[in-house]
């Protein structure tokens, strides 16, 4: 039974973890960038939403005002024109960016605290895929146009991570910040009644989906697998059909073919990031609503751990990524679970015990990872699943 | 050209070395006199550094150390081992740094300990409780129990709610460990069934697969041998899973403001240690609180500040008595310190009398427990 769960809860957490792997994979495929932002965008998407949720309540005024300047801000600089146009045109684009700045800043000044989860996720999503846009444009671009060497741009990444947490911890301090239950419709809130209810009714009035007598899955995390398989059917069905997605494959391919066959290079590569951002705003929103709690930091290890995952199923290859993130989460998930220490307790003598160090494999399951994925990078360098 | 400029340049700075040489030297009787702070001021932890600051702050702000101006400054460990021996190296190479407060997290006390042993630096400190911090260590003074006093009390009272099967959970640093460790002596000792050990560290998110473990092996009691910011993850994760399990949880855990506002409801008969609870029928810590609050907490409802802010302010009223009595060297300090060895020299703080036995640990304090009734924590007679 408890391997079931442990089972239900892996496939949960890869989930999550599969769709900040995608944002990674995207970055990297595409503009053949390690965007280590990445997680803190996650955090920052996430953030957001929870200040839309519950703004005026533990968060300030002037919380609200950075947060969504630092958004607005983000926007103006995600659709800011380029230079090459003529003038005429380049006039109209700045003023659009600056409406659309404006616009995010009233708009989500005004709103935050009265919507809804469904509303405020929809408003947040595009929202830090336009950090995620902003990000490329001032951190990556300009290097890719002078022909920086590799080193610099992976520093670039570095430094907008760090930079990007600083400000998040500047703007919303460094406690963890609790996102209670209240917030949400019940059938999103676990709760614990009688055993044997029916079928509905533990999934409206206590937010569990029972599956045999003792186990059931939370209704969030349920949510979980679903968006994330919308999201990735989306992805595999439609989106791979359009315009905007071929002109991405192109100029990933190659740059100057896709160049002379008109396709405007850069604008790809922002989409890229763009929809990465987007998915990891997704990401964020779940990561809040698993975690119930919020913290500017929290990025770090998640992105770190979704880099790995990423090299252990083939970097730049979304299916291997989205592999290698299911991968790594059964091993976080499963590890505690193997009974090394039960054996070695009684099959060793307590001196030999006193000596050993833990072998509960929940302590080394993040040592476990990387052995893999050493093992793994040694005999396939471009991952397990590359093509 | 060039020649005329020099000469120029000569002459302005001959004039204004004469002019500067006429100022007083500033080595008069009452220099200034540095303290270091040594607490996470930036990072996760950021806001526990503000806290231990505004209560050095408060208590210099009310007292006047004999006409000596005193600065206070901030050495951020962003809790992490590395950045506080960083940090430290560079701040005692000030010769005006005469004493420290330091150290919020064990791993930090331990790793900054051969550096201030060295530059011979009196240190107090007011939250790290690894018993081994302090050994082999003259200048450091610590104002907590340590945590052999913590798991004995812990694993003592959870055979005193009738428990025999316990399970630890511990964040796997040198506070975490040592004090699963002790705490797992203690209860084979007086004869508890330690069912399960289980770990986690700062990148540890998700505590449902260690839970879910767990609850497989039906402890009745749990042991959080960890910091507040993953305790109330690992109390929200735990009530959903439906664990039935009672919470014991070592003083990393005491934060009344942040454990009640991210538990909820869960947290509701939760236990948790702490080196010192606040009284309000005690006129001293009403005193303190009223002063606190008044300054940095000013709304209906203000929270009481964690345990190691009194901590922090008495080490600050301990260093401010040292110079008030003429010790303005970091020897004379340490001298002043490494005195105060019975009840008839000791300082009388917020806490009651603090004096050091040769260890140089506070001598007649224990650990106490508050469970969390009604969405408040309420001390448990001793």
């Amino acid at each position: 039974m408890i391997i079931i769960e442990l089972l239900l809860n892996g496939l949960v957490e890869g989930c999550l973890l599969a769709l900040i792997c995608i944002g990674y994979t995207l970055a990297y495929g595409v503009a053949r960038i390690l965007n280590f932002a990445h997680a803190d965008v996650m955090i920052a998407g996430g953030g957001y939403l929870v200040l839309l949720l519950i703004a005026g309540d533990s968060f300030s005024t002037s919380i609200c005002i950075g947060t969504t300047g630092l958004f607005a801000g983000a926007a103006t600089i995600a659709i800011w024109p380029r230079r090459k146009l003529n003038g005429i045109i380049i006039w109209r684009k700045t003023l659009v960016s600056i409406t659309l700045g404006l616009s995010v800043f009233f708009v989500t000044f005004l709103f935050a605290g009265k919507l809804s989860l469904l509303t405020a996720t929809f408003l947040a999503a595009p929202l830090t895929g336009l950090l995620a846009a902003a990000i490329y444009r001032l951190g990556y671009e300009p290097l890719i146009h002078r022909n920086a060497p590799r080193m610099s741009i992976l520093l670039s990444a570095l430094a907008f991570s760090i930079a990007l947490q600083s400000l998040l911890l500047m703007l919303w301090g460094s406690t963890t910040r609790a996102f209670l239950p209240d917030l949400l419709p019940s059938w999103l809130v676990v709760t614990h009644g009688e055993q044997g209810l029916a079928f509905g009714q533990s999934v409206i009035e206590h937010g569990l989906i029972p599956i045999t007598n003792s186990i059931s899955l939370p209704t969030y995390d349920a949510l979980i697998i679903l968006i994330f398989t919308v999201t990735v059917l989306t992805y595999e069905f439609f989106f791979r059909k359009t315009k905007i997605c071929c002109g991405i494959i192109a100029a990933a391919d190659s740059k100057i073919a896709a160049r002379a066959c008109g396709i405007p290079v850069d604008k790809m590569f922002t989409y890229a990031f763009l929809i990465g951002g987007a998915l990891a705003s997704v990401g964020g929103t779940l990561f809040v609503l698993r975690n119930k709690s919020m913290n500017p930091t929290a990025g770090f290890s998640v992105g770190i751990i979704a880099f790995v995952a990423c090299v252990l199923g083939g970097i730049g290859n979304i299916r291997g990524s989205v592999l290698g993130a299911f991968m790594v989460s059964m091993i976080l998930s499963l590890a505690p679970a193997i009974p090394l220490d039960d054996w070695a307790n009684s099959h060793l003598t307590e001196s030999l015990n006193e000596w050993l160090p833990s072998l509960n494999l929940g302590d080394w399951s993040y040592g476990v990872i990387y052995i893999i994925m050493i093992i793994t990078v040694m005999f396939k360098p471009r991952g397990l699943f590359s093509e | 050209m060039k020649k005329r400029r020099l000469i120029q340049l000569l002459v302005i700075g001959l004039v204004m070395s004469m002019l500067f040489a006429g100022c007083p030297r500033t080595e008069s009787v009452n220099e200034e006199i540095k303290i270091g702070v040594v607490a996470p001021f930036d990072g996760s932890n950021a806001h526990i550094g503000q806290l231990i600051m505004n209560s050095v702050e408060l208590y210099f702000s009310q007292h006047q150390v004999a006409n000596v101006p005193i600065k206070i400054i901030p050495i951020d460990t962003k809790s992490n081992p590395a950045n506080a021996t960083a940090a430290l190296q560079s701040a005692i190479a000030d010769s005006k740094l005469k004493a420290i407060i330091g150290f919020y997290h064990s791993s930090t006390a331990s790793a900054c300990k051969t550096i201030i042993q060295e530059s011979k630096i009196p240190t107090l400190i007011y939250s790290a409780s690894n018993p081994e911090v302090t050994s082999n260590a003259p200048y450091y003074f610590r104002l907590v129990p340590t945590d052999d006093n913590q798991s004995i009390v812990l694993a003592d009272y959870a055979k005193q709610l009738g428990a025999s099967r316990i399970g630890i959970l511990y964040y796997a640093d040198e506070y975490g460990k040592g004090l699963m460790d002790g705490v797992k002596q203690h209860s084979k000792e007086i004869g508890l069934d330690v069912v399960d050990i289980q770990s986690y560290d700062s990148s540890t998110n998700d505590f449902r697969p260690i839970l879910t473990v767990m609850k497989g092996k039906q402890p009745e009691i749990i042991m959080i041998c960890g910091f507040v910011e993953k305790s109330i993850a690992i109390i929200n994760q735990a009530a959903e899973k439906g664990l039935k399990a009672t919470f014991l949880c070592g003083d990393g855990t005491f934060n009344e403001q942040q454990l009640i506002q991210g538990t909820g409801k869960n947290s509701e008969g939760v236990y948790v240690a702490a080196p010192y609870v606040f009284d309000e029928t005690n006129a001293r810590n009403r005193v303190f609180l009223e002063s606190y609050w008044k300054k940095y907490d000013i709304s209906d409802n203000p929270q009481k500040p964690a345990s190691w802010t009194v901590f922090a302010y008495d080490a600050a009223g301990i260093i401010s008595h040292a110079i008030g009595d003429g010790k303005k060297e970091r020897a004379s300090i340490t001298e002043y310190l490494q005195k105060m060895t019975s009840a008839d020299f000791a300082y009388n703080g917020i806490t009651g009398p603090i004096f050091f036995n040769e260890n140089g640990d506070v001598e007649g304090r224990t650990f106490r427990l508050a469970v969390v009734k009604n969405q408040q924590f309420n001390a448990l007679a001793n």
